[in-house]
């Protein structure tokens, strides 16, 4: 087995322990660890089957809501949430008429990168939550810490990908298969264990 | 192209990491201006502390010394003039009965005078000082207190000697008042670093919890100065049970 196969099948069953470890908490981020196992799987088969539809641009809208539930409800100030909220919306009406405008074939790539710069603000919001609201002495012991860092790390390697991945690297499928391989996979691979790291941490709290 | 979207990610991921660290070293540097801030609010309350049980201390010696050489001063005249009138032919009863109210009083005042001072702690050092203790206990005849001691407590500072003889001091005090001992036992040990005393009794005691229980309650006010003279010179106290249902109090005392 290579180091490319090897790569694809833990970043497609890396959300498999962050699912075990977190199965009592059933909490949104529990949803999100699930629906990437799931939809990692599912892609994983569709590419392997002769079904043209992409399940990527389902599991980029699903992700989004869940990840905006998670980091939003971390904001105190009912304002700044209600603002996000609507921010948040808006881009899913986006993302979903933009995508029916096109294929169902084809998955939104452009449209997710905007998505991922949003993560990106959100794990901001996270990290300052974390420095104004000192909980934990050991900042590696707060989950809030872990998961922004786990999704900044996340989106910021990503995002250029998606944002380029329509056209630039639809040129240069070398380039592409380099990208997603050593990028999006070990850091899908990172921000699963991660989410695992945390769920165990938010278990040891409880 | 190609080449930029790679730096394009590269700086995309060292700027999370950048960010990243920033908020460990910010949450770090957080928290050890807290931990300073945390004591420097803990030495200040420690001297205040001490100043409060120095205060405490120079006015008993103030009490004391009015006590020893003014009042206790008076009354001996008084006795003398007493003498004086006996032997002028006076009602000779009267003047004997004032004479022995006059000597326990005078008795009275140098007893509270010692205790208010123990001059025995600042002559002889705290090992005397405390036998004394057990020996007041044990001439009252009703009590057996008995001092044993490993090796001779050294002499050390002032403040920290009287720290240690009013909490014991107190702790006796305690014991007398609501543990009903017949038998008390008081241990001093010395070691290099640390100054152990064991009190035990085998009345009815305190537990750890129970003290704890007990120094958060309104009053409690002898048990509120143990606490307060204990932290003044660092040390630490245990209340337990032992084995043979005997109360012990052990105070250890950094050197």
């Amino acid at each position: 087995m290579g180091l490319s196969t090897l790569l694809l099948y833990t970043s497609n069953l890396s959300a498999l322990w962050a699912v075990w470890v977190g199965r009592r908490q059933r909490s949104v981020l529990w949803l999100y660890a699930f629906c990437s196992l799931f939809f990692d799987v599912l892609s994983y088969i569709l590419k392997r089957t002769n079904i043209k539809w992409r399940s990527a641009n389902l599991f980029l809208l699903i992700e989004f809501i869940l990840v905006s539930l998670y980091f939003i409800n971390q904001i105190d100030r009912k304002n700044y949430r209600m603002t996000l909220y609507a921010i948040a919306g808006a881009m899913c009406m986006y993302f979903i008429i933009h995508t029916l405008s096109g294929t169902l074939y084809k998955v939104n790539f452009t449209d997710a990168s905007l998505l991922y710069g949003m993560y990106i603000f959100y794990s901001l919001v996270g990290l300052y939550k974390v420095i104004t609201e000192i909980e934990f002495v050991m900042v590696e012991r707060n989950p809030l810490f872990i998961i922004s860092v786990a999704f900044l790390l996340y989106a910021s390697g990503n995002f250029i990908i998606f944002l380029f991945e329509n056209n630039v690297l639809l040129m240069n499928k070398g380039l592409k298969a380099l990208l997603w391989l050593y990028i999006h996979n070990p850091l899908n691979i990172l921000k699963n264990f991660m989410l695992a790291y945390a769920f165990i941490l938010i278990n040891k709290g409880k | 192209m190609s080449l930029l979207i790679i730096s394009a990610i590269a700086v995309m991921l060292l700027l999370s990491l950048g960010v990243i660290f920033f908020v460990m070293l910010y949450q770090r540097r957080i928290i050890a201006h807290q931990q300073e801030l945390k004591l420097i609010n803990q030495q200040k309350e420690l001297e205040l502390i001490q100043a409060s049980i120095q205060s405490e201390e120079i006015e008993r010696m103030r009490i004391a010394s009015e006590l020893h050489d003014d009042v206790a001063a008076t009354l001996a005249s008084a006795r003398l003039f007493l003498y004086k009138e006996k032997d002028a032919g006076y009602n000779e009863a009267i003047i004997n009965q004032s004479k022995e109210l006059l000597d326990e009083g005078i008795v009275k005042i140098r007893n509270i005078s010692h205790k208010l001072q123990p001059a025995i702690l600042q002559h002889l050092g705290l090992q005397q000082a405390l036998e004394s203790l057990t020996d007041v206990i044990n001439r009252s005849g009703q009590i057996t207190a008995s001092h044993t001691s490993i090796s001779a407590l050294p002499r050390i500072s002032d403040s920290t000697e009287l720290a240690i003889y009013r909490i014991a001091q107190e702790l006796l005090t305690n014991m007398l008042k609501h543990a009903h001992p017949t038998a008390i036992t008081l241990h001093t040990q010395a070691s290099q670093q640390h100054i152990h005393i064991v009190l035990a009794h085998n009345g009815t005691g305190l537990t750890q919890h129970t003290y704890e229980e007990q120094i958060y309650k309104k009053g409690a006010t002898g048990l509120k100065n143990i606490v307060n003279r204990i932290k003044s010179i660092k040390a630490s106290i245990r209340f337990f049970q032992d084995p043979d249902g005997r109360f012990k109090i052990e105070l250890t005392v950094p050197v």
